[in-house]
C-alpha cells in the first residue's frame, strides 16, 4: 500500500539530493516512483513532474512541465491551494498535508492526497497519491452503513470504534457512549467471557470460528435482546480490528417462541380435546387425528393413519359423506350427523363440523371436529320414550294434571280441560285462582304457599269452578324445576260424585235415625209404662219390648257402623 | 240452678213420654213444652222474663220450621249461659256436631231411651 510513510522516508533523500546537487542521481528513482511527485518553483510553475503524476492528470509530461500548478487543480480548490502556496513561499504556516481535487485533461476529477515538503530555494516538493477509489469505497461503505438495517460495529482494543445508525438503534447506545465501555459489557453475562476472548483474538488478526452466531445482549434500557452476529477481521486506520455485522432477531425470536408456544398450546388443546379432531387429505385418507377421535372408535391413532375415512363410515351413511366431501371441495363448510362403525362393531353417532383445507390454492382435504353423541342420542331416545309414556299416562289419567308457573297454567292435560269445561287457550290466559271457589281460595293459597316453601302439606278438599257449576276436588302437588324455574305440578281429583254419594248416604242414615229411632223410642217408652200399669209379670209386653229393642239395636248398628246386624 | 226444664220437641208423644218418665222418677222439675224451634225461643225468653230461666233445655234436631241448631244459636244469643242438651235420633252426624258448635253441651242419643234421658237429668240437676 502506498502511503505517506514512504514519502516521509523519501523526504530526507530528496532534500539531500537537491542540496548536494545530486538530483540527477535520484531523478530516475523519482521518475519511476508509484507516487505522483512534482517540484514547484516559487512562482507556482512546475519544474518537475514524474510519470505517475502525468498518469493521474492524464497529461503528457511535456504538457505539465513549465505549467502553473493550478492548471491541474479543480476550480473549487484553486484559490485555497494558491493561498497555501503564497503563505508557504512567504515563510508562513500552511497545511502540509490535505486532500484536493485534481482536474484531469479529460475534465474528470480525481481526489488527491498531498504532502508538501518545503525545499531550499523556495521550491516545493509535492507527493501525491490518488485516493479517488479509496474515497469512493469509503463513501460506498458509509452509504451502505448508513442505509443498512443491519448493525455494523468495528471494535479495536476492546472498544467499539465505529457504529452505524442501525447499530445505535439496536443497542440504544451512541458511539460516544460505547467508546467509554468495553463492548463485551453489554453482552449477556453467560456469553461475556467467550465474546471477550474471541474478540481479543480477532483484534489480533486471528481467524476465529464460528464467525456467525446468535448472542444475547442488553440494550441501554436494560432490555435483553438477541442478535445474530457475523464477525470478520479487518484493518482499521492501519491497525488490526474486527467488524461485526448484527441483525436484531429479538422480535423474530419472540415470535418464534410465541409460535412454538402457540403450536404447543394447540397441540395440547387438540390432544386434550374431548372432541375428536381429524384431518384427511384430498383422497380422504387420514393424515392427522387426536386420541379422542381414535379412542371413540376403539382404535389407537397409529391404526388409523393412512386409512380412508370411508372405511369407518356406517354403510348407510356413505352416500351422505360423499355429498359432504363434495361440498368441502366446493369450499363450503358443513355441520352434519354421521355414523361410524367402531372397532368392536358398535355403530356410533357423531356430530361433525368440517371445513376444507387448501394447499397452494388447491383443495388438500378436510379438517373435522367430531363429537361423539352416541350416548346423547340414546338418552334422547330414552327421553322420547319416557315422554311418550308420561304423555300417555297424563292423557289417560282419570285425574286433572296441571302445571302452574307465575300464577298461570303452563300445562294441563285433557282431563283437566274436561273437568273445568274449558279450552286450552282459555286456561292459559286465566289466573289459577279464577278456577277456585271464592270461599276456598285461602285454603288453596295456603296449600300452594306451603308447597312452594317445601313444607309438608295435607291435601285439601275444595270447590272449583267448572263451566257447568261448582264441583268438589282434592288437590295433590309439589314444587318442581321447570325450564330452570320453580313451578307447581298438581293433580286434581274430582270428588263431586263421591261427595254426592256420601251426602246421599248421610241423608239416608239421618232418615233412618229419624224415622226408626223416634217411633222405636216412643214404642219402648209406652211399653215400659204399660208394663208398669199391668204388672211386671206381663210376658207379652216383655216380648214386645225385647222385639223393639232388637230392631233398635239393628238400626243403631246401621247408623253407627253402616252394617246390618243385631 | 232453677229446676226448670224446657223441652223443645215437635212430636207430642215424645213430649208426653218425657214428662211421664221425669214425673215417675220424681225429679220434681218444672217442665215447659215447646213444639217448634220458634216456640222454644219465645218460651225461653218468656220464662227468663218471668224469672224462671230454664236450668236445662232438651232440644230436638229435626223439627218443622227452624231446626234444633238454629234454635240453639238463637237461645244462646238471648242467654249466653243457657244449658242445652240435644236429645236426638241424629247422633253421630254432622247435624249433631253443628248442634254442639251452636252451643249444646251434650247429645243424648235417642236409642238410650227415656230412662237414659232421666239418668242424664238426675246427673245434671244433682238429684
Amino acid at each position: 500500500m502506498i502511503s505517506f510513510l514512504s514519502i516521509a522516508m523519501l523526504t530526507p533523500l530528496v532534500i539531500l539530493s537537491v542540496v548536494n546537487g545530486k538530483w540527477g542521481l535520484y531523478k530516475q528513482f523519482f521518475e519511476e516512483s508509484p507516487i505522483g511527485i512534482t517540484v514547484t518553483e516559487e512562482n507556482g510553475i512546475i519544474s518537475f513532474a514524474n510519470k505517475k503524476f502525468a498518469e493521474i492528470c492524464g497529461y503528457k509530461l511535456s504538457e505539465i512541465i513549465g505549467e502553473h500548478f493550478t492548471k491541474f487543480v479543480a476550480e473549487e480548490d484553486r484559490k485555497k491551494m494558491e493561498d497555501f502556496h503564497k503563505k508557504r513561499m512567504s515563510g508562513k504556516d500552511a497545511p502540509s498535508e490535505y486532500e484536493y481535487r485534481c482536474l484531469r485533461k479529460d475534465g474528470k476529477i480525481r481526489y488527491i492526497k498531498i504532502k508538501m515538503i518545503k525545499l531550499p530555494e523556495n521550491r516545493t516538493l509535492a507527493c501525491k497519491i490518488d485516493v479517488t477509489e479509496e474515497r469512493e469505497m469509503k463513501e460506498l461503505f458509509e452509504r451502505i452503513a448508513a442505509t443498512s438495517l443491519m448493525g455494523i460495529f468495528i471494535y479495536q482494543n476492546g472498544h467499539i470504534v465505529y457504529m452505524n445508525k442501525s447499530a445505535e438503534e439496536i443497542t440504544g447506545y451512541s458511539l460516544e457512549e460505547m467508546k467509554n465501555i468495553n463492548y463485551w459489557e453489554i453482552v449477556a453475562e453467560d456469553y461475556r467471557e467467550i465474546v471477550k476472548e474471541r474478540g481479543s483474538q480477532r483484534e489480533k488478526g486471528m481467524k476465529i470460528k464460528p464467525d456467525v452466531y446468535e448472542l444475547p445482549f442488553y440494550s441501554k434500557n436494560g432490555a435483553l435482546r438477541w442478535g445474530i452476529f457475523s464477525f470478520n477481521n479487518i484493518m482499521y486506520r492501519g491497525k488490526p480490528a474486527a467488524i461485526a455485522i448484527a441483525v436484531d432477531i429479538t422480535e423474530i425470536k419472540k415470535m418464534k417462541k410465541e409460535v412454538k408456544e402457540s403450536r404447543e398450546k394447540y397441540r395440547i388443546l387438540v390432544e386434550m380435546s374431548q372432541e375428536g379432531i381429524c384431518m384427511d387429505d384430498e383422497d380422504e385418507k387420514i393424515v392427522f387425528l387426536n386420541d379422542a377421535f381414535a379412542h371413540s372408535l376403539g382404535y389407537e391413532k397409529e391404526e388409523l393413519f393412512g386409512k380412508k375415512i370411508f372405511d369407518f363410515v356406517y354403510a348407510e351413511d356413505r352416500e351422505k359423506l360423499e355429498k359432504e366431501i363434495k361440498k368441502r371441495k366446493e369450499g363450503t363448510p358443513g355441520r352434519y350427523e354421521i355414523r361410524f362403525v367402531a372397532k368392536n362393531g358398535e355403530v356410533k353417532t357423531f356430530i361433525v363440523s368440517s371445513t376444507a383445507l387448501y394447499r397452494e390454492g388447491k383443495f388438500a382435504g378436510s379438517l373435522s371436529v367430531n363429537l361423539d353423541i352416541t350416548e346423547r342420542k340414546r338418552a334422547e331416545e330414552k327421553i322420547i320414550e319416557s315422554e311418550a309414556l308420561y304423555r300417555a299416562i297424563t292423557e289417560h289419567s282419570p285425574n286433572g294434571i296441571f302445571m302452574i308457573k307465575g300464577g298461570k297454567f303452563v300445562f294441563v292435560n285433557s282431563k283437566f280441560l274436561q273437568l273445568t269445561g274449558r279450552e286450552m287457550k282459555e286456561i292459559s290466559r286465566i289466573d289459577y285462582m279464577d278456577l277456585v271457589y271464592n270461599e276456598d281460595r285461602k285454603l288453596i293459597y295456603d296449600f300452594v304457599d306451603k308447597a312452594v316453601k317445601g313444607k309438608e302439606i295435607s291435601t285439601p278438599e275444595f270447590r272449583y269452578i267448572s263451566v257447568e257449576g261448582i264441583r268438589w276436588g282434592v288437590l295433590n302437588g309439589s314444587l318442581i324445576d321447570y325450564k330452570g324455574e320453580k313451578a307447581f305440578l298438581g293433580v286434581l281429583t274430582d270428588i263431586t260424585e263421591i261427595k254426592e254419594i256420601h251426602e246421599k248416604e248421610k241423608r239416608f242414615i239421618e232418615r233412618i235415625s229419624h224415622y226408626f229411632f223416634n217411633p222405636i223410642c216412643i214404642a219402648k217408652g209406652y211399653i215400659q209404662l204399660a208394663k208398669e200399669n199391668v204388672g211386671e209379670e206381663d210376658i207379652m209386653l216383655e216380648k214386645a219390648k225385647v222385639a223393639i229393642e232388637r230392631v233398635e239395636n239393628v238400626v243403631k248398628n246401621i247408623v253407627k257402623e253402616g252394617e246390618i246386624y243385631e | 240452678m232453677n229446676k226448670v226444664l224446657l223441652i223443645v220437641e215437635d212430636e207430642r208423644d215424645m213430649q208426653e213420654l218425657m214428662k211421664k218418665y221425669i214425673e215417675k222418677a220424681g225429679l220434681n222439675l218444672e217442665i215447659y213444652s215447646a213444639y217448634s224451634g220458634e216456640e222454644g225461643i219465645e218460651k225461653y225468653r218468656e220464662l227468663m222474663e218471668k224469672g224462671k230461666k230454664p236450668g236445662l233445655v232438651i232440644m230436638d234436631l229435626k223439627m218443622p220450621g227452624i231446626d234444633g241448631v238454629e234454635t240453639t244459636e238463637r237461645i244462646m244469643k238471648i242467654d249466653k249461659n243457657a244449658s242445652i242438651y240435644g236429645f236426638t235420633a241424629f247422633f253421630d252426624t254432622d247435624w249433631s256436631e253443628r248442634l254442639m258448635k251452636a252451643g249444646a253441651k251434650k247429645i243424648i242419643p235417642r236409642y238410650m231411651g227415656f230412662e237414659g234421658l232421666v239418668k242424664e237429668l238426675k246427673q245434671y240437676f244433682g238429684i
